[in-house]
């Protein structure tokens, strides 16, 4: 300590950084540890806002796949499977050309199919676009 | 630099702490600005599966509909008519805030369509979260 003192006398003051250092050094580790950066791969089922420039698809009828309550699958009033979606949405686009979907679910239809349908449809390279079934429709 | 040298021979070796100080007060500061304080729901929920391969979200705000139908924001259930209110008082917290709904594979399409409605009214971006298949 003497020793310092008179280095300091002779030269020029020094603050002794080491304690900020800590505490610095302990804010940092406290947030990198928790840091979380969460990922969470989502689609979005929000259908895009109507666009004027939309006229000319409505020339083709759409498909509306229907799912009941029981998660039970119409497409076209045809009952399908859930694994036979696709190939039925591919059909009726080769009949009438490259028409939009609707998905339209029963409130009470479950998310997983509903994903699972859209997926399948999505697929098609269709766009899609999932509407909610008015109440008492 | 000449004066320095002739002190650190007289007296001891002194290591220049002020570069290494900096670094940490950079990485200090890009650590406290990027601390995102997530909510999980608390509940595991099983995502819908999902073929092609989507963008990672950084969500700030979850919800989950667990199979059963209840809806955990923060770890606790939560009344669907009170969703709103307390996607109001988080947007409030955090105004850049995005939202991602985790439904189960049994819960309702109603419900979550209901909680993406209330998402939108309060004025939240939101995506519904997936699996890959």
């Amino acid at each position: 300590m003497r020793r310092g003192g008179r280095h300091r006398e002779q030269e020029e003051v020094e603050v002794d950084m080491t304690p900020m250092l800590d505490i610095v050094f302990i804010l940092l580790i406290f947030f990198i540890v928790t840091a979380v950066f969460v990922q969470e791969r989502s689609i979005s089922l929000v259908p895009p806002p109507p666009s004027k420039n939309d006229e000319p698809e409505k020339s083709n009828p759409v498909i509306l796949i229907q799912i009941t309550d029981r998660n039970v699958i119409f497409v076209n009033d045809q009952l399908t499977d859930v694994r036979r979606i696709g190939p039925a949405i591919e059909r009726f686009r080769a009949d009438k050309g490259d028409s939009a979907i609707l998905i339209v679910p029963d409130n009470e239809a479950s998310h997983g199919v509903v994903i699972t349908v859209f997926d399948a449809a999505r697929n098609t390279g269709a766009p899609t676009m999932i509407q909610r079934k008015k109440d008492g429709a | 630099m000449a004066r320095s040298r002739t002190v650190s021979k007289a007296e001891e070796v002194e290591m220049d702490m002020t570069p290494m100080l900096d670094v940490v007060f950079i990485l200090l500061i890009f650590f406290i600005v990027t601390a995102v304080f997530v909510k999980e729901p608390g509940v595991d929920v099983n995502k819908p599966l999902w073929g092609p391969e989507v963008s990672a979200e950084k969500p700030s705000i979850m919800v989950a509909v667990a199979s059963d139908n209840q809806i955990w924001i923060n770890k606790k259930i939560v009344a669907k008519a009170a969703v709103g209110a307390v996607l109001e008082k988080m947007k409030a917290e955090n105004p850049k805030a995005e939202g991602v709904i985790q439904g189960d594979q049994l819960a309702k399409i109603g419900t979550v369509l209901d909680i993406q409605d209330i998402f939108l009214s309060v004025g939240i971006p939101v995506k519904v979260s997936i699996e890959r298949r």
